[in-house]
């Protein structure tokens, strides 16, 4: 099974992503990976890791790091049975994915219409090797598209990469949900 | 209270007339810039939140418009980035406490809750 789960900054969707699998599982700890795919940049960068720990703390949560090559991860399998999954959060995972080689011409519209496909087709697969292993998976993604800036080409690429992931992720999930203050609205299946 | 959430221009104020029936007394407008105020003039944001909280208790009769502002990239300038993420979690609370949220979207009212 899979649910997707998005919603703005400071929105609670990564809370009701916890809670949501926790609630699904109704099992104990232990047989639950939390697939944590931010690079820990800086002092603030250090600061939101912190905060998210501290929210998942006594949730039963194992912490697997994986910032890029999601289809090469191999989850720990407890006691036999597939584990229930959060992956947070697909925002991250996308950036790593395309802007993955320091001093690669990312200012280059050939390169990262490329770097693009790349990511996307990566990312996927990354997704479907997830759900060969787990149980269910909640992925937790963000909503980033609204602002209404112009950016330059090489974020432009990373939004139009983000979205296709969001469609992509909608089309293969179960449930998808969208978090608006702390409130779950459902747009595809549930409500759960 | 009531909340109504949505991006700029969306109606909000209008919505928020109409459920005060013209009366601007029952409506605390735009509660995001008086976040952003808040954390510019050095605030900490659970003052803020506290202060908000306080002021609407026991207040059915209120009406609060606010602009959603995390949907878009994470700002590079540290302030902003602090407002927005600040702006969100305090809306959090406040539609925690709303006995209905709406969210606008061109003009129209989307109840989220209640």
């Amino acid at each position: 099974m899979l649910i997707t789960v998005t919603g703005a900054s400071g929105s609670g969707k990564s809370e009701f992503a916890e809670d949501l699998l926790l609630r699904l599982d109704g099992d104990g700890p232990g047989n639950r990976i939390y697939v944590a795919t931010m690079e820990p940049f800086g002092e603030e960068g250090e600061r939101r890791i912190r905060r998210h720990r501290d929210l998942r703390r006594g949730k039963g949560f194992e912490t697997v790091e994986c910032c890029r090559d999601l289809k090469d991860l191999t989850l720990p399998v407890q006691r036999g049975r597939r584990p229930s999954v959060l992956l947070e959060c697909m925002s991250n995972l996308a950036a790593n994915e395309l802007y993955r080689e320091e001093g690669r011409p990312f200012e280059k519209e050939e390169f990262l219409r490329k770097a693009e496909e790349r990511a996307g087709r990566e990312i996927l697969a990354g997704i479907e090797r997830l759900l060969e292993q787990a149980e269910r998976l909640v992925v937790v993604t963000n909503e980033v598209f609204s602002d209404g800036i112009s950016y330059d080409a090489s974020t432009e690429r990373y939004l139009a990469l983000l979205g296709a992931v969001n469609r992509e992720l909608a089309v293969r999930s179960d449930v998808f949900v969208e978090v608006v203050c702390s409130i779950p609205l459902y747009l595809k299946g549930g409500p759960l | 209270m009531v909340l109504i959430i949505g991006g700029a221009y969306q109606g909000k104020g209008e919505f928020a007339l109409k459920l005060a029936d013209g009366d601007e007394d029952r409506i605390l407008f735009n509660v995001h810039d008086r976040i952003e105020a808040g954390l510019r003039a050095g605030r900490a944001r659970e003052e803020i939140e506290a202060e908000l909280l306080s002021e609407i208790s026991g207040r059915e009769e209120l009406i609060l418009t606010a602009d959603e502002v995390g949907c878009g990239i994470v700002p590079a300038d540290a302030v902003l980035r602090e407002c927005r993420e600040v702006t969100g979690r305090i809306l959090c609370a406040l539609a925690g406490e709303a006995g209905e949220v709406y969210r606008m979207v061109a003009g129209i009212p989307v109840k989220i809750k209640g």
